[in-house]
């Protein structure tokens, strides 16, 4: 059993994330910090390293998390079709997918009160196949499968870095965290 | 050079006794003294100048100083703009560190673990004055149309 896909969400984006830039022209709008002489290269870049901390995610989990909104894999929760303790692999032909998920950055400058700063990364995924497995209304694993996966962080409607995909191939046995996640 | 002359003497930096003494081992006598300051004093310039026939027993003259005084006062004037010069870049690379430390950072990512999601990031300590503390908010995901089909499905169990 994989421990994980081997690509982590955070290895998607550049490692020279600039996100200085934005956070001094929000930052600078609030009152009080505008004043403040700050090293922005210097907070740009513990935040851009702190985003990519929250960010240390397996893409799998995101992409399972988009699964399972899927309208085909929706049947799996009527438990009159598919009764508890039945195991079932289902496989995903080609199809294109965003998962949305939003980092957070409360900043706090002392004396000034916090603002937090509410990015956003959209995983863009380009699946060939995928395999996945499930067990009582829930996506367990997945089964092998390949595609190409890119990411983009914005802010607002700026985008702070240009996708760009990449092709991944996933494990041929890798389970979520128990107890899976929920089919909707 | 003719009888009676001879060359004259190179003078300078001499004290005034010295180029007096020079003077009549070479046959001349120290003529007017023109000084300029005060501390020790040495030939500045002389005339006729050194290197030319003169006739015996006739005067050179000399202006004294104290020629490090010149020197003294770029020494202390280059002195002072070094001193400044170092003072202001150690003055601002305070002000830069002071400036940085003042505002390092912490970096505490506070992750939800009830969500659909665990997610766990980084820990990055450098400094009281700012914190950045991160978080992970779920989002929505959409798919192109027609989205994921299932083509094959096993069941077991």
């Amino acid at each position: 059993m994989a421990d994980g896909s081997g690509v982590q969400v955070r290895d998607l984006l550049p490692s020279d994330l600039q996100i200085g830039q934005t956070m001094k022209e929000t930052l600078s709008k609030e009152q009080g910090i505008g004043a403040a002489r700050l090293a922005w290269g210097v907070v740009g870049s513990q935040a851009a390293d702190a985003i990519k901390g929250v960010l240390n995610v397996d893409a799998l989990q995101l992409l399972g998390s988009a699964w399972s909104v899927a309208k085909d894999l929706h049947e799996y929760t009527d438990r009159t079709k598919h009764p508890d303790g039945e195991r079932s692999v289902v496989y995903l032909g080609s199809h294109r997918f965003k998962k949305t998920v939003y980092p957070q950055l409360a900043v706090t400058i002392e004396p000034f009160k916090p603002v937090t700063l509410r990015f956003a990364l959209d995983l863009m995924a380009d699946i060939r196949s995928v395999a996945l497995s499930i067990l009582n209304g829930r996506i367990t694993g997945t089964g092998g499968g390949d595609g190409a996966l890119g990411a983009q962080l914005r802010y607002g409607d700026i985008a702070l870095n240009k996708l760009q995909l990449r092709k991944v191939g996933f494990p041929g046995s890798f389970a979520f965290k128990d107890p899976g996640i929920a089919i909707l | 050079m003719a009888n009676g002359e001879n060359v004259v003497p190179n003078l300078q930096d001499r004290t005034t006794d010295d180029a007096g003494a020079l003077l009549n081992e070479s046959g001349f006598r120290l003529g007017t003294v023109v000084s300029h300051g005060g501390g020790e004093q040495r030939v500045a310039e002389q005339d006729p100048a050194a290197g030319t026939p003169a006739r015996l027993d006739s005067a050179v003259n000399v202006t004294v100083g104290s020629p490090s005084n010149g020197w003294t006062l770029w020494l202390i004037f280059g002195g002072l703009a070094v001193i400044a010069l170092l003072g202001g870049l150690a003055i601002n690379a305070r002000m830069r560190l002071a400036r940085t430390t003042a505002h390092a950072l912490t970096i505490r990512p506070s992750l939800d673990p009830d969500g659909p999601v665990s997610f766990e990031g980084d820990v990055t300590m450098a400094g009281p004055a700012t914190h950045l503390r991160t978080s992970l908010e779920d989002g929505e995901a959409s798919f192109e149309e027609p989205g994921p089909v299932i083509e094959r499905k096993e069941q077991n169990g």
